[in-house]
C-alpha cells in the first residue's frame, strides 16, 4: 500500500475493457465498384437556399421567430401528448398549439422538386436537434429535392409513448408544404411535388416515420377516434435511421405498413438503442398491391447512434456518456455520414425519382465498394414481388413450408429448428422467424479426416407452385442468412443410420443448438477415448461458406457458391460499454444476429449449366460443403421475379 | 416551492425559541464528533446529505440512499470511535438506524473533555454509547423525520444518560436539497440537565448538491450549512468535492471542508477538513482527516455498502 495512485490507476484500467474490434473484411467485401453511376454522395448541380418557416414567435430560437418565410399556424396535438408545466414554461406553449416549425434546404429553380422531411428523435430538448442534419439537406438539395429538417424538440427530453405525435407532426407539416406550394404568390407555388414525398427519420423519429406513414392513410386515430385524419400524401418511401420500435402501438398492435419503400440503417455500436429495432419494422412491411417497392435494411459496423446527427456527436448517452459508453471503437463522424450521404441520397433517387440505377445498392453493398466508407456492412433485403416459400412463420411443421406444397427436409443435420431471431438487447424478437441449421461433416473418431454425407437442408417445390408464381428465367431466388458461433460436434458414426437410406438423407434432428449441439458439450466416455484432445477453442473470423444447389424438374442440379452473392460472416463481437464485462452482462450476447440476405437469380444457375431450366425448378438445397462445421440461421426463403433494375446493369 | 421554503423558515423561527439556554454541566464528547466521514471531509455540513449515516445530521433525509455504514475514527491512539448505521423503508416510511461509541480518556472525572483534546488523552477512562432511530415520510416532495436519540456514558465518576430528539425536514429544489433540522433537542423537555450532561442543542440550515457533471470524466458538489446553538452562536460549514469517474461505477472523490469551531467544547480542533472516497459499484471507502492541536490528528475511515 505503498504506492496507492499506481495501485488505483491498474485496478482502473483493469476495469476498462480492452479496445476489441473484429477484423475489418472490407479490403476484401468492398474491394470492388460494380456500379457505375453517379455518387449519390456527391452534390448535385442545383444552388442551394435555406429558409424557415414556423410558429414566428418562438421563445428560445430566433430563426422561429424572426425568420421565417412562412407563418404557419399552430396545430393541437393535445390529443396525442400530454406537456408538463416545466416544459410548457420552457416553451412558452403547451401541446395543443404545437408550432409547425422547419428549416428548408431547398434547390434553386422551378421545380417542382421531390419534398423529403426529415425529423430528428429524443434528446435534451434544450440542445436543438434539427439542425444536426445539414450534411444532407444541403447534399438534398444540391441535388435537386426540397428538404426540409423539422422541428420537434419540443416532444423530447423526459417524455415517453409520445411517437403517435411525432409522426401526426410529419403529416402536419406535409399539409403547411401544400399549402406553400398550392398558394398564389407563395415564394414555392408549383415548386413542390407533393406526388413524391418522403419521410426520414432518426431514433424515435424513425419510429415516428413509420407511425406517419401509417397515419396518412386512416381516417381517424386509433388511439381516440375523435381526431379526424385527413392527410393521404403520396409518400412514398421511408427511410428510419436507427430508429426505435414499438413505443407507440396503435390500438396496442404494432404499426403496419403496406406498399412503401423502406430503408432502415444501423450502427453496430449504438449506444442508445442497442438493438437493430427497425428490423421489426421491416418484417412488417407488405407489399400487396402488385406495384413495384423494397424494403433494406443495412448494419454498419462500428457505427453510433448520435454520429447520423452533427448535433448529438459520439456521446449517445448525453455529455457524460463516456463514463459508460466505449467510444473508441466508433467510426470518425464523417465516415459514418458519409455512409448516410450514400444510402439515403441513393434511396430517395430511386424511389422519388426513379433512378433504378441504384437499387441494387440496397440489394448487394458490395456493389458500391469505392462509395462507402471501409468498415463491414449486413444487408437485408425484400422486393415488392417476394413470395415466401418458407418465412417459417406458417405452422410449428418444420417439414412444411409457408406456400402450399412446399416441403423441406434435411440431410446430416445436427441441428434444424425454427424459431424466432433474437434481437441481443432481449426487447423480443425481430420480427421474424428462422430456421437453425447446424452441420458438422466430419465423423467422430481419431481420424479427423474422415467425413460423412455432406449435410444439406431441402426446399422442395410442387409443380402447381412454378406455375403459380411463373418461374422462369426472370425469377430470383432469395433468402438470408445469419451465422452463429455454435459448432456442432464431430457426427456419431454409430448412430449415422444414412447407410440403410438414401445417402445422407437421415436427418430430421431438432436439438437445440446451444446445449446438446455445441462444440462445448461433452462426449461420452467412449468416444472420449476415440476423439482427439480437443484444442481451445479460437473464435473463427472466417466467413461460413456453402453452395446453393437448384434442381429442376429433369434432376438437372447446378451449384453456386454463396460467397459470390455475399458473406455469410460469422458474427461481430460488439463491445459498446466502457467497462470490462458490461456488454455481457447486459445483452447476453455480444453480437446482434443480423441476417444477409442473398438473391440469386435462376439464369445465373442456367449460366453455369445450359441444361437448366429455370421454369422447371423443382428443388433447392444449401450444401454445406465448404466449411466442415457450423450453424447459420436461414430466413426469408422465397422467389421473386425481381425487376433486373436490382442488379447491376439491369437497368440498361 | 415558495411554500415549502416558507414552511422551512417557519419551523426555524418556531424552533429557534426553543433552543435552550446556555447550561454549565459538560457537553458528550460523542454528541460534537462528526457522525459521518464523508460528512467529516465536508466541514460536517451534512444535513442536506444522503445515506444512512446523514440519521447523524437530518432524520428527514434517512431515505435518500440506501444502505449501510461502517466507520472508525482514531485520535491519536487515545480515543476511537465507532459507528454502525443503516436503513431501509417500510410501508412507505424510511427507517434508520444506528448506533456510536467512543471510547476516550479524560483529564476530568466528569468527561468534560472538549471534543478537539480526545488527541491528547486523559488519566480517566470514559466511553459513550449513543443509539439512533429514525423515521421519515415524504408528501409533496417535503420530507420530514424524526430520530430519537439515547447517550449512555459511563465516566470516572459514574454512569449518565439522556434521551435527545432531532426533527428534520427537507426537499429538493432544483439540484439542491435544503434541510432545516433542529438536533439534539431535549426529549425530557427541560429535564436533561438533571441527568448531568448537557445537549448541543442547535439549529442549523443547510443545502448540498452533488453529483453536477463538469466536463466528460468529473462531478462536482458542495454542501453549506449555518447552525445556530444554545448560546446563539453562528456556526457556518461548507465542503466541495470533487470526484473523477473515469467508467461507470468507479468513482474517485476528494473533497475539503471548512467549519467555525464552537468554543469551548470544541476547542483544539482545525477549521479545516479533508476527505477522499474511493467507490465502486455499491461499496465505497471513505476517509477524512482532520488535524487536531497537540500531538495529533484524527483520522477516519468508513465502508459503505449500498
Amino acid at each position: 500500500m505503498r504506492r496507492p495512485l499506481p495501485l488505483a490507476l491498474l485496478a482502473v484500467t483493469a476495469c476498462i475493457q480492452p479496445l476489441r474490434l473484429a477484423p475489418n473484411d472490407a479490403p476484401t467485401v468492398l474491394a470492388r465498384q460494380e456500379l457505375f453511376a453517379p455518387n449519390p454522395s456527391v452534390p448535385g448541380p442545383f444552388a442551394v437556399h435555406t429558409m424557415f418557416y414556423g410558429s414566428g414567435k418562438d421563445k428560445h430560437r430566433a430563426e422561429f421567430r424572426d425568420s421565417v418565410t412562412f407563418k404557419t399556424p399552430s396545430v393541437d396535438g393535445s390529443k396525442l401528448a400530454t406537456a408538463t408545466p416545466e416544459r410548457k414554461k420552457y416553451w412558452g406553449f403547451g401541446f395543443d398549439s404545437m408550432p409547425v416549425n422547419g428549416r428548408v434546404w431547398y434547390p434553386e429553380g422551378k421545380g417542382p422538386f421531390p419534398l423529403v422531411l426529415i425529423v430528428h428523435g429524443n434528446h435534451d430538448m434544450k440542445d436543438y436537434s434539427d439542425p444536426g442534419y445539414a450534411y444532407l439537406g444541403e447534399l438534398f438539395a444540391s441535388r435537386g429535392y426540397i428538404f426540409a429538417s423539422v422541428d420537434e424538440n419540443f416532444l423530447n427530453g423526459g417524455i415517453s409513448g409520445e411517437n403517435d405525435a411525432r409522426g401526426w407532426m410529419l403529416l402536419q407539416h406535409l399539409k403547411s408544404w401544400k399549402t406553400f406550394n398550392d398558394s398564389v404568390g407563395s415564394p414555392f407555388q408549383g415548386r413542390v411535388d407533393m406526388n413524391n414525398i418522403a419521410l426520414m427519420g432518426h431514433s424515435r423519429g424513425g419510429e415516428a416515420v413509420a407511425v406517419a406513414a401509417a397515419f396518412n392513410k386512416l381516417p381517424r386515430y386509433p388511439d381516440n377516434a375523435n381526431l379526424i385524419f385527413d392527410f393521404n400524401f403520396n409518400i412514398k418511401a421511408i427511410a428510419a435511421i436507427a430508429p426505435v420500435d414499438g413505443q407507440y402501438t396503435p390500438s396496442n398492435k404494432p404499426t403496419p405498413l403496406e406498399n412503401i419503400n423502406y430503408l432502415v440503417i444501423h450502427g453496430s455500436h449504438d449506444g442508445d438503442v442497442s438493438s437493430f429495432m427497425g428490423l421489426k419494422q421491416y418484417s412488417r412491411i407488405r407489399y400487396t398491391d402488385g406495384k413495384p417497392g423494397f424494403k433494406a435494411a443495412v448494419w454498419m459496423y462500428r457505427a453510433n447512434h448520435g454520429q447520423w446527427n452533427s448535433t448529438w456527436g459520439s456521446y449517445d448517452g448525453g455529455p457524460q456518456s463516456a463514463r459508460y459508453l466505449d467510444l473508441r471503437g466508433l467510426l470518425p463522424e464523417e465516415e459514418q455520414r458519409q455512409m448516410a450521404r450514400v444510402f439515403l441520397s441513393a434511396f430517395v433517387d430511386a424511389t422519388l425519382k426513379g433512378k433504378s440505377e441504384y437499387l441494387p445498392i440496397f440489394r448487394d453493398h458490395r456493389t458500391i465498394g469505392n462509395w462507402l466508407p471501409k468498415t463491414m456492412y449486413a444487408t437485408r433485403f425484400q422486393d415488392a414481388d417476394f413470395r415466401a416459400l418458407a418465412d417459417f412463420s406458417e405452422d410449428v411443421d418444420v417439414t412444411t413450408g409457408t406456400a402450399p406444397g412446399v416441403t423441406i427436409s434435411g440431410d446430416s443435420l445436427a441441428t434444424w429448428k425454427e424459431a424466432v431471431m433474437p434481437l441481443r438487447s432481449g426487447s423480443g424478437g425481430v420480427g421474424g422467424y428462422a430456421t437453425w441449421i447446424g452441420w458438422n461433416n466430419r465423423l467422430a473418431g481419431k481420424d479427423t479426416t474422415k467425413f460423412g454425407p455432406t449435410a444439406a437442408y431441402r426446399v422442395t417445390l410442387p409443380d402447381s407452385l412454378r406455375t403459380a408464381w411463373a418461374v422462369g428465367t426472370g425469377t430470383a431466388l432469395e433468402f438470408s442468412i445469419a451465422v452463429t458461433n455454435d459448432k456442432p460436434s464431430a457426427r456419431k458414426v454409430a448412430k449415422d443410420s444414412t447407410k440403410k437410406k438414401e445417402a445422407g438423407d437421415s436427418t430430421t434432428a431438432k436439438s437445440d443448438p446451444v446445449k446438446s449441439d455445441s462444440a462445448k458439450s461433452k462426449p461420452k466416455a467412449k468416444e472420449k477415448e476415440k476423439e482427439p484432445k480437443p484444442k481451445k477453442e479460437v473464435q473463427d473470423s472466417t466467413p461460413v461458406e456453402l453452395s446453393i444447389e437448384v434442381t429442376d424438374a429433369a434432376g438437372i442440379a447446378v451449384a453456386l457458391p454463396v460467397s459470390q452473392y455475399g458473406v455469410a460472416r460469422r458474427p461481430l463481437d460488439v463491445t459498446v460499454l466502457r467497462r470490462a464485462g458490461a456488454d455481457k452482462s447486459r445483452f447476453g450476447s455480444l453480437a446482434e444476429m443480423i441476417p444477409q440476405t442473398f438473391v440469386i437469380r435462376l439464369t445465373d444457375f442456367r449460366e453455369k449449366d445450359p441444361r437448366f431450366d429455370p421454369t422447371q425448378l423443382r428443388q433447392i438445397r444449401w450444401l454445406f460443403d465448404k466449411t466442415q462445421a457450423g450453424t447459420i440461421v436461414l430466413s426469408d426463403i422465397g422467389l421473386s421475379n425481381i425487376a433486373p433494375t436490382f442488379f447491376v446493369g439491369g437497368a440498361k | 416551492m415558495k411554500s415549502r421554503v416558507a414552511g422551512l423558515a417557519l419551523l426555524a423561527l418556531s424552533a429557534t425559541s426553543a433552543l435552550a439556554a446556555q447550561r454549565s454541566a459538560p457537553i458528550p464528547p460523542l454528541l460534537l464528533l462528526p457522525g459521518s466521514t464523508r460528512a467529516m471531509g465536508l466541514g460536517n455540513a451534512y444535513v442536506a446529505g444522503s445515506g444512512p449515516d446523514v440519521i447523524s445530521y437530518n432524520p428527514a433525509q434517512v431515505g435518500e440512499s440506501r444502505g449501510t455504514v461502517l466507520s472508525w475514527q482514531s485520535f491519536a491512539g487515545n480515543a476511537s470511535l465507532a459507528s454502525l448505521a443503516t436503513n431501509t423503508s417500510v410501508f412507505g416510511a424510511s427507517i434508520g438506524a444506528g448506533v456510536q461509541y467512543l471510547e476516550f480518556r479524560s483529564r476530568n472525572t466528569d468527561g468534560a473533555t472538549p471534543s478537539g483534546a480526545l488527541t491528547r488523552g486523559g488519566q480517566y477512562t470514559a466511553s459513550s454509547v449513543l443509539g439512533l432511530l429514525s423515521a421519515s415520510v415524504e408528501r409533496s416532495g417535503i420530507r420530514v423525520g424524526v430520530t430519537t436519540k439515547y447517550l449512555a456514558q459511563q465516566l470516572a465518576n459514574g454512569r449518565r444518560s439522556v434521551p435527545m430528539l432531532d426533527f428534520g425536514i427537507a426537499t429538493d429544489l432544483g439540484p439542491a436539497t435544503v434541510a432545516l433540522v433542529l438536533q439534539d433537542a431535549d426529549a425530557l423537555l427541560g429535564d436533561a440537565p438533571a441527568s448531568g450532561l448537557t445537549l448541543p442543542t442547535r439549529m442549523t440550515l443547510g443545502g448540498m448538491s452533488t453529483g453536477i457533471p463538469v466536463g466528460t470524466w468529473f462531478d462536482v458538489g458542495a454542501s453549506a450549512a449555518v447552525s445556530i446553538d444554545a448560546e446563539s452562536r453562528v456556526l457556518p460549514a461548507g465542503g466541495v468535492e470533487l470526484s473523477y469517474l473515469p467508467v461507470s461505477g468507479w468513482s474517485f472523490t476528494g473533497r475539503i471542508g471548512g467549519q467555525r469551531i464552537a468554543q469551548p467544547y470544541r476547542s483544539g480542533e482545525s477549521a479545516l477538513t479533508l476527505g477522499a472516497t474511493i467507490s465502486i459499484d455499491r461499496f465505497a471507502l471513505d476517509y477524512a482527516f482532520q488535524q487536531y492541536s497537540g500531538p495529533g490528528a484524527t483520522h477516519r475511515v468508513g465502508v459503505r455498502i449500498r
